[in-house]
């Protein structure tokens, strides 16, 4: 199935060349969106802001949650800073 | 009303002169986990280049400043929070117990995992104590590398080197301030850095750090390695949230709180660097560890606490930062809006650069090098999100005419055709 991932800043790079900051993904039904980050290679031992269809998505359901077709994932840096 | 701040850096000591001034009875205990008086880590990098002293750090002066404000001051450290008992626990203290609470714990700072970063001689810039060990161990020609060129390391960059050290700044990523600036002005800021004699490593990572007689060799990722007096790790900082596990206050990565910046539990707040609160622009729970966000959450969240309900719009993402004299800037959505338009101009040999982007016909985001007279009017356009009509495609065709536009939109002026 098909979802949609964004990204912001650094984490572009993850996606696949010339996606940009978003591209719809091909992901197999059943999947988590930390099973994501996974296929997608973010290290795990990194932080991430994590949005699912808009809303922040706490680091412990990551891993809980089912994606559904069209569902948006956003992938973000944990924090701005200065 | 007892109410029980943790945590005092801005956020904290303006919470608590906030809750002061709308509740004159009101019970108000301080707790902060250094034994200093409440200080400014901003304040840092001018101690070390020596243009101000340990007081100057301070965030208020005078003695008797918190005594005369009825706020109980405590050193000590909180390792746990009990909301329905509405109780903290202290390490030397006991239990304390509140009416409302504000967490502002802040951050602390993120070391990689890299073997040899618990040597002598590896420090990060985060505390007073290190400010007075880094001041201590770096002279006029002494050799030092900094970790990481972000935000951090940039403004670390500038005392270090007012300090007159032989200096090489290793950043991992392909250019300096990779989360505050695209490529355009990280390339420049790197190549007014090395006009400067410092030494820029990019796409630079360090191996590893061993102990070499009385100094240290650093290994890079290339195979080379460098004999130094002193590292200075500045790789970024992650939100004070450990203590809260088991407490069933929400947190993601920092504690998350509403447009009244209140947790999940009522009565308790959170504020600062340890806030993952609503951004301004995109209502999106984000932590902006930025001092600005730390006064306006302060304030707000004292509001709400001492029972003055306050709506927060949200917190804008913003850098204003002077690298050896040039002065760079990062608002809000810099990085691009998406379906958003975006403008930009760059003269690569005067190092002045403006790139802006929109959203419809308002200014969402926008980084700046060498225009510091633009800054107030960019972070003004944004906040207050001044719809520019026809000016905007003035300034698609030329950003440097932002100043007008900004006169035109919001002072009809002469201007304002």
């Amino acid at each position: 199935m098909q979802i949609k991932v964004k990204t912001g800043g650094l984490l572009r790079r993850y996606l696949p060349e010339g996606s940009g900051s978003q591209c719809e993904l091909d992901v197999a039904a059943g999947t988590t969106p930390l099973a994501v980050m996974g296929q997608l290679g973010l290290p795990a031992e990194d932080q991430y802001l994590v949005m699912l269809n808009g809303e922040v998505l706490p680091a412990t359901q990551r891993g809980e949650i089912v994606l559904s077709e069209n569902d948006e994932l956003g992938l973000f840096p944990p924090l701005k800073g200065g | 009303m007892k109410h029980i701040v943790i945590g005092n850096g801005p956020a904290g000591v303006i919470a608590a002169e906030t809750l002061r001034r709308t509740d004159p009875k009101c019970a108000i205990t301080l707790i902060g986990d250094e034994p200093e008086a409440p200080y400014s880590r901003m304040a840092l990098p001018y101690l070390l280049a020596e243009s101000i002293n340990e007081d100057g750090t301070h965030l208020r002066h005078g003695a008797d400043h918190y005594k005369e404000l009825g706020i109980d001051i405590v050193t000590d450290q909180v390792t746990s929070v009990v909301p329905d008992k509405r109780s903290v626990t202290l390490v030397k203290g006991g239990e304390a117990t509140f009416d409302r609470l504000l967490i502002a714990t802040g951050s602390h700072a993120a070391r990689p995992p890299i073997p040899g970063m618990d040597l002598d001689g590896v420090e990060n810039c985060w505390t007073l104590e290190d400010g007075r060990r880094i001041a201590a161990a770096t002279k006029k020609g002494s050799r030092v590398v900094l970790m990481g060129a972000g935000f951090i390391g940039c403004i670390v960059l500038e005392a270090l080197a007012a300090r007159g050290v032989e200096l090489t700044v290793v950043e991992m990523e392909d250019r300096m301030l990779p989360r505050m600036m695209d490529h355009t002005g990280g390339e420049m800021i790197k190549r007014w850095c090395e006009s400067k004699g410092v030494t820029v490593l990019t796409a630079t990572k360090v191996e590893a750090i061993e102990q070499t007689g009385k100094a240290l060799k650093i290994s890079y990722g290339d195979g080379s390695s460098a004999e130094v007096d002193t590292v200075v790790c500045a790789t970024g900082v992650r939100p004070n949230v450990g203590f809260l596990e088991g407490s069933g206050i929400e947190t993601d990565l920092g504690v998350l709180v509403d447009n009244n910046l209140q947790t999940n539990k009522d009565g308790i707040y959170a504020a600062g660097d340890v806030a993952q609160g609503p951004e301004l622009l995109t209502g999106v729970k984000e932590i902006h560890a930025i001092q600005p966000t730390a006064s306006e959450h302060g304030r707000i969240a004292a509001l709400n606490m001492a029972g003055e309900a306050t709506h927060y719009r949200g917190s804008l993402s913003m850098n204003v930062l002077n690298t050896l004299g040039l002065v760079s800037s990062s608002f809000g959505l810099w990085d691009g809006n998406e379906g958003g338009d975006e403008t930009s101009l760059a003269d690569a040999d005067s190092y002045r650069y403006l790139r802006l982007t929109f959203r419809d016909d308002v200014i969402v985001g926008a980084l700046a090098l060498g225009l510091t007279h633009h800054v107030g009017i960019i972070r003004g356009l944004i906040q207050t999100g001044v719809k520019l009509g026809h000016w905007k495609d003035r300034l698609m065709k030329d950003p440097n005419r932002v100043m007008e536009a900004y006169l035109a939109r919001t002072h009809g002026s002469s201007f304002g055709y």
